[in-house]
């Protein structure tokens, strides 16, 4: 805290000698005077810069837009002016020796990254004002995006945050990743905070169906969003207290406006397909039986082992069979509008996505109605209100041997997938495993969800400078899960038992009381200060229930009423509970100097008797550069902010919610009840505590048409929330305590600007949007900073001084030519490869990563076009486990490996098949790592507004026609379907990056209209 | 306005309402404190107790498959490479699956230590159940030590055996000092364990009861404790104990493995499967094109050549006489592609009964016992039942001689408990398992003869530093 203090106090410092500026000279005896105001609010503008055309005279606009230039000589004179955020405006005035003139100005509000409001919980305010790092995402750059969630349409959007699809699912979760990862054991995923409210997040199914899951992020249409703020270093983030270390999404829902009622639509249907570049390649059967004739025979198994691979054809491409080209569409319709008394927002829509592989789908119906009403002068109400359905056709996916993708890449090429009389091929006709498209056909996965989601909340203007607000807020979600194992899946569990079916329920609630009070003093004409403060108290709980039952009288007979037997059943509850008090406090001082400290105190029931309270303050200065007298004559070309933080946030978002208890749970035997220890308490649990710095600026240059905001931070997590291992010999396996520290330090840049700006509207312009970030991730301490290994066949690694979960494996050199066996780093030179010469070979983290949006618009068209890229991470490519293990395994192989050594002499790096695995092909090297770096060519749109007389015929307005494309081309040296890929799915911390038959995305081509009337 | 008053209220009742909204327990889960304070809840530690018999990672699961898995007659046909590293007896210390299975087995030691600490004080309990309670909990834990010496223990009295944790931890920190003791003091432990439990326990043996432990049990299992020891008379004297107690053989060898637990008067000690309990044993031996399981582990052709040495890897030339070979070997089809699998468990739903225990062993025990003591007359009677059952001639021993007489016991033991998880413990406890572990040459992968023991896990050294691994580890 030293080392703060003094930053501080140098900060405070500097902002005191820059009081004493400075005045301007004088030339004569002629003064002009007036207000600035604006054009819409008709509220003053303050801060404009008046100033005289051809001279050096100017002055800046107090809180009531107002500017007094003195000691002008007489004449007639050009004023100008102009304000970040504005179009500058020019008049002429004729000033005579010794009065004062007057010339007013109504400025028209120039839409500039600088004049967005930006949410900040608890209230909001201009980027302008802001001395926190936070990144916004517009309406436009996430609607009409093709996916389910929020979380998928802001990938490559913001400068600090990580989005990884992890596989193309339809509807699954996201790893959302804001200023990298810190924790092992508590989530990292971010806080989303919708309308004030904080929403759920988790994944509520209670199907295991492979590696990816759901995430309740899906259940808001991001048509009905109008902004998501994230709110990136501590000092922003603080405001959620033991939430906050991950970062926040605010999302922002659209809401009425004063005005006559518009209809308003937005609609597509575009059709979704795998590209056959983006497939995997693999062997066909000539090529497989020859492959695996020869690991046999270098086995001294003997030739045609497989059989004769001149008679066996080409065979079975069964990804085409399990791959569709498939529709995706989605209508959105809204009602908006509003009296001075009543403003509203209602909108209803239907988004469907069938999945490119067969069996697989998502689709939602949501409505939302969000009113504003106007009570009376003082008192206002603010209501939203969604409610969305949901359903997830699931099919079993990665990481599964009964997945639907996992066996179309590891079947054998040279079964049919049909029999002659057109029954589907089975395990018994000889295929390693279940029949793809049979189970893509016959079983049942299915999660269907309803929620409601909303809040209301009540303003009420005490005095002019006081607001008191009270908020209530729920989040309720049912998610009931339908599973069914079909007995016709040949050579299936579900055809062993008779068909197997399972129903689940799930019912997370959230409710949420706050109240907090904003008050608004005036301080004098050029500073201001605003300070909030009050109270929060949320309520969760969950409550399940389970039943799995066996052997059914037919195929017709889907739920577990008509089993013959139980198996498997749950029932229980789990809740936690947050109370809260925080306060913030906005102060700026001669226009260029901001302050805001802010302070949270979270209770949690998730935390000990003893730890239960935490405090988490932040603050935060900035200093506009350029409001500076010094700096005046840079003032009128553009705007420079510097900002710094530093805050604490918390991360509480353990998954079990009574760890400091000891607990027993149910042990049953057979039939009678029982229970067990399952937990040792642990009553010091407290929260994983994030401390960050931040440095960053805003700079505007070019008269506003290029904005530049940079950040760099530095985010220390300690107190890690850690299930470590305790031994065995206790009768437990692990205890969770707060032991170990992590730490991410990054850069972020953010460039938008307007290299083209046409005089006349119906010139081209072009602008474009750039953003890139850097991150560093380190472990920097473990309990007894003792290294371990999670993840697909162990190799991510938890290790001091590396990035959290390294790739850790043997070091593949190369092929012998003599001999054909893979070479290994023998690292510790004792003759023998084993587990103790595995190194770090990579990191699952990219180096950087970012987004470029350009958007040239012409006459009536728009073209857009959205790249995002990711460089520097490795992917473990498990699949080669099994498809390039040198033919241990029956499962198909990479088409590469035509390329093996097959005689003394040949140089490559495809080790000899073998079947007994003799020449190391089938040991997990660094031969199954790939670079994942991509460059993704994600979103081309091209639309047409259609001409205001049209429109008029049509009795239509701000109509618009689209053609667009979706994850055009992927520019990478990955293998897979998709370097965007983890296996894993959206909740796991420490196993990132690894391909285990993960479904691919789609590319996506689509039609669509939008407008008003 | 009313609001300029409701929103201080609603601030203050935040303020006053803190604690109690803070205060969030479980219902589903009782506390530590509490649960073990009435009759019921002794009941239920107790059930929980077999529970952790039940784990997939002890009877239901790793500690048959790995036991099995290390030696010769079974190896791994499916995909996870911890079961690969037991088949080709490579284990390394940072093997998932062996953590598990030492996780398990010492999960169950724990839940019998909290019954023993806590049950003698819980009010209401009848000293007759109580008793009883605590006797069950003995037997468990000697079982258990048991299953973990023979695995990790050196066989040496003074070597090198396993911790043996009597008490529930207090704290981690204290925990944490655990050390091995010698494979010596945990047989005193274990021989202690089972002389507390037959003195405490009300509920007899013979068959009438067998889902919990009885006397009978106890007995049966002292009898294989004390066969481990080379102490021959004992073992013998234990088992012919047994013998008078009523057991008999079942009548089919098939009824021991039938999926609704169907009672045979050889049962001793089965742990009750339901199928909600689901075991793996089924699901992982059957094949995965018939009704069962994924075929995760599989027969060799050196077991099908036992059951029938003119088996030439068709199943048209597998004809076996012995009946166990015709329960326990399928095949998936009769032309190729096929697969062999083993059959003993008739589904893969997971709810057949688990054997700790049969009468079966306990006669093959006393056979070798004799048979080692030089009483080969005695020794055909056991056996030769054992053989009878199976559909096979019965033997003379004093016709083969002593070495080969043991030998054939050993051998019906192999056939009658294969896939059970014995055949590698008995390997290790006849001085076998190096010699197998040697026969591996070139071009098979070589088989370190330090792999007769079982790693100690990585983690399990981590956090206990007080523990020393086993040799070449």
């Amino acid at each position: 805290m030293n080392r703060t203090t003094i930053v501080w106090s140098t900060l405070s410092v500097a902002l005191a000698l820059s009081l004493a500026a400075p005045p301007a000279a004088a030339q004569g005896t002629a003064s002009v005077t007036g207000r600035v105001v604006d054009s819409i609010t008709a509220q003053p503008v303050a801060g404009a810069r008046v100033t005289m055309l051809g001279s050096t005279a100017g002055a800046l606009t107090d809180r009531e837009g107002r500017y007094l230039l003195q000691g002008l000589a007489p004449g007639t004179v050009t004023l100008r002016a102009q304000r970040i955020g504005f179009a500058a405006r020019d008049r002429q005035v004729t000033l005579t020796e010794g009065e004062t003139a007057t010339a007013d100005f109504v400025l028209r509000a120039a839409a500039t990254v600088l004049s967005d409001v930006v949410v900040t919980g608890y209230g909001s305010d201009t980027r302008a004002n802001l001395s926190t790092s936070v990144s916004s995402v517009s309406a436009a750059e996430i609607q009409s995006t093709p996916l389910a969630g929020v979380d998928g349409a802001i990938q490559g959007r913001a400068a600090g945050v990580q989005v990884v699809q992890n596989a193309g699912n339809p509807g699954v979760g996201m790893t959302v990743r804001i200023r990298g990862s810190a924790s092992i054991s508590a989530s990292n995923q971010p806080l989303y905070v919708i309308d004030g409210i904080p929403m759920l997040r988790d994944d509520f199914s209670q199907l295991g169906v492979g590696g990816q899951d759901l995430t309740a992020v899906t259940g808001i249409n991001p048509d009905e969003i109008e902004t998501v703020d994230i709110l990136k270093d501590a000092a922003a983030a603080a405001i959620y207290g033991s939430r906050g270390s991950n970062g926040v999404v605010m999302i922002t829902t659209k809401r009425g406006r004063v005005g006559t009622t518009r209809f308003t639509f937005n609609a597509y249907t575009g059709s979704q397909g795998v590209p056959t570049g983006n497939r995997w390649d693999l062997m066909n059967a000539n090529e497989y039986i020859t492959y695996m004739n020869e690991a046999a025979s270098n086995d001294a198994y003997g030739p045609f082992y497989f059989g004769d691979p001149d008679t066996i054809g080409v065979g079975t491409d069964w990804q085409s069979a399990v791959f569709r080209s498939t529709p995706v569409t989605n209508v959105t319709v809204g009602i908006t509008g509003g009296s001075d008394r009543v403003q509203y927002y209602v909108s209803g829509s239907r988004f469907l996505q069938n999945g490119v592989v067969i069996g697989s789908g998502y689709h939602r119906e949501a409505g939302r109605v969000n009113v504003d009403l106007t009570a009376s002068e003082k008192l206002r109400f603010r209501s939203s209100l969604s409610i969305a359905r949901e359903q997830h056709d699931r099919i079993e996916n990665d990481n599964s041997i009964a997945g639907v993708v996992t066996n179309a890449i590891a079947n054998q090429p040279w079964m049919s997938l049909r029999r002659s009389d057109g029954s589907f091929t089975t395990t018994d006709d000889g295929l390693e495993y279940e029949n793809p498209l049979a189970i893509a056909s016959y079983d049942i996965t299915q999660s269907r969800g309803l929620r409601a989601l909303g809040s209301l909340e009540a303003n009420y203007t005490l005095r002019p400078d006081v607001t008191l607000n009270g908020r209530f807020g729920m989040d309720i979600l049912n998610l009931r899960d339908l599973r069914w194992y079909s007995p016709n899946v040949g050579g299936s569990y579900g055809e062993s038992v008779g068909g197997e079916s399972i129903i689940g329920n799930n019912t997370p609630t959230r409710y949420v009381v706050e109240g907090f009070a904003d008050f608004h003093p005036r301080i004098g004409p050029t500073a201001s200060l605003s300070v909030t403060g009050g109270a929060s108290a949320e309520w969760n709980s969950s409550e399940l229930d389970y039943l799995d039952g066996i052997g059914f009288a037919g195929d017709q007979f889907q739920y577990p009423g008509n089993a013959a037997t139980v198996v498997a059943y749950d029932g229980d509850w789990t809740g936690h509970n947050l109370v809260s008090f925080f306060t913030r406090a906005n102060a700026t001082f001669r226009d260029r100097y901001l302050v805001t400290a802010s302070l949270r105190a979270d209770g949690s029931s998730r935390f000990g008797s003893n730890n239960r309270w935490g405090t988490f303050p932040a603050m935060s200065v900035g200093w506009k550069v350029t409001e500076e007298p010094f700096a005046r004559s840079l003032a009128r070309r553009g705007d420079l902010k510097l900002r710094g933080s530093y805050g604490v946030t918390g991360n509480q978002d353990l998954n079990d919610n009574f760890a400091p208890l000891s607990r027993f749970a149910r042990a049953n035997y057979a039939d009678v009840a029982g229970f067990a220890q399952n937990s040792f308490g642990n009553p010091d649990l407290q929260w994983e505590r994030t401390r960050e710095y931040n440095v960053g600026f805003d700079l505007t240059i070019f008269g506003g048409r290029a904005t530049i905001i940079g950040d760099w931070y530095k985010k220390i997590t300690d107190n890690l929330l850690l299930n470590r291992p305790i031994t065995s010999t206790s009768g437990l396996t692990s205890a969770t305590e707060n032991i170990g520290s992590s730490q991410n330090r990054g850069l972020e840049l953010t460039l938008n600007a307007i290299p083209l700006q046409p005089s006349s509207p119906e010139g081209l312009r072009w602008s474009t949007d750039f953003n890139i970030s850097w991150n560093r991730n380190e472990v920097t301490k473990l309990f007894q900073n003792e290294p371990f290994s999670v993840g697909l066949y162990s190799t991510s690694r938890v290790e001091v001084g590396q990035p959290l979960s390294a790739f850790y494996t043997l070091r593949f050199l190369g092929v012998d030519p003599a001999t054909g066996d893979a070479i290994f780093d023998d690292i510790n030179a004792d003759g023998s490869i084993d587990a103790a010469d595995r190194v770090f070979i990579g990191s699952p983290h990219p180096k950087f990563w970012g987004g470029l949006t350009n958007t040239l618009s012409w006459k009536n068209f728009d073209l857009r076009s959205f790249v995002q890229f990711t460089q520097g991470h490795m992917i473990f490519n498990a699949i080669g486990v099994f498809a390039n293990d040198g033919g241990y395994y029956h499962d198909n192989k990479f088409r590469r490996l035509l390329d093996r050594w097959q005689n003394p002499g040949d140089v490559t790096n495809e080790p000899r098949a073998s079947y007994d695995g003799t020449s190391g092909a089938d040991l997990i090297s660094s031969r199954h790592f790939e670079d994942g770096s991509y460059v993704r060519l994600q979103d081309v749109t091209l639309s047409y507004r259609l001409p205001p007389q049209w429109a008029a015929a049509l009795r239509m307005a701000d109509s618009r026609l689209y053609v667009s494309g979706r994850n055009l081309h992927t520019w990478t040296q990955y293998s897979g379907y998709s370097p965007d890929v983890n296996s894993n799915g959206s909740n796991s911390n420490t196993a990132l990056s690894t391909e285990f038959y993960a479904y691919p995305l789609a590319r996506t081509i689509m039609v669509g209209i939008s407008g008003a009337f | 306005m009313k609001f300029k008053t409701l929103l201080p209220a609603l601030l203050v009742v935040l303020a006053a309402g803190c604690d109690s909204i803070l205060d969030v327990r479980p219902i589903n889960e009782v506390d530590e404190g509490t649960a073990i304070t009435t009759a019921a809840g002794a009941r239920a530690a107790l059930a929980g107790l077999y529970d952790g018999l039940q784990s997939t990672g002890y009877y239901g699961g790793t500690f048959t498959f790995f036991g099995d898995l290390s030696a010769e007659d079974v190896e791994h046909t499916g995909t996870f490479t911890t079961y690969r590293q037991a088949d080709l007896n490579a284990l390394t210390a940072d093997n998932t699956t062996i953590e598990g299975f030492w996780d398990a087995l010492y999960r169950a030691v724990g839940r019998a230590n909290i019954i023993l600490a806590r049950v003698p004080t819980v009010p209401g309990l009848a000293a007759a159940e109580r008793d009883q309670m605590l006797a069950e909990a003995r037997f468990a834990r000697a079982l258990t030590f048991h299953n973990l010496v023979k695995l990790w223990g050196e066989q040496a009295p003074v070597g090198m055996g396993v911790p043996i944790p009597l008490v529930p931890p207090t704290d981690i920190p204290t925990a944490s000092q655990i050390t091995r003791s010698t494979t010596g003091q945990v047989y005193t432990q274990i021989l202690a364990d089972l002389a507390a439990a037959e003195s405490l326990m009300t509920l007899s043996g013979g068959g009438s009861t067998t889902h919990r432990a009885t006397i009978g049990a106890v007995r049966a299992v002292r009898a294989r404790v004390f066969l481990y020891q080379a102490n021959y008379a004992a073992a013998e004297a234990e088992a012919e104990a047994v013998a008078a107690m009523g057991y008999t053989l079942a009548q089919n060898y098939a009824h021991l493995f039938t999926q609704d637990g169907q009672a045979t008067p050889e049962d001793i000690f089965v742990l009750e499967f339901i199928p909600v309990d689901f075991q793996l044993l089924g699901f992982f031996y059957r094949a995965k094109g018939v009704p069962g399981g994924r075929r995760e582990i599989g027969p060799t052709a050196t077991l099908l050549r036992q059951y029938d040495p003119a088996y030439a890897g068709t199943p048209a030339s597998y004809n076996p006489v012995d009946l166990r070979g015709q329960h326990n070997i399928a095949f998936t089809d009769t032309i190729a592609p096929f697969f062999v699998y083993g059959s003993k468990w008739p589904t893969g739903i997971g709810a057949e009964d688990v054997h700790v225990i049969r009468f079966a062993e306990v006669l093959l025990i006393k056979s070798e016992a004799e048979a080692r003591q030089g009483k080969l007359a005695e020794a055909d009677t056991g056996v030769n039942l054992v053989r009878a059952r199976a559909g096979l001639p019965p033997v003379n021993s004093i016709a083969l001689g002593q070495a080969a007489a043991i030998d054939s016991i050993l051998q019906q033991r192999r056939l009658e408990l294969v896939f059970e998880g014995d055949r590698w413990p008995d390997l290790v406890r006849t001085g076998k398992a190096a010699a197998y572990l040697a026969a591996f040459v070139p071009p098979l992968p070589p088989r370190a003869a330090f792999q007769v023991l079982y790693p100690i896990p990585l983690n399990e050294l981590d956090v206990a530093p007080g523990l020393v691994q086993n040799t070449g580890y």
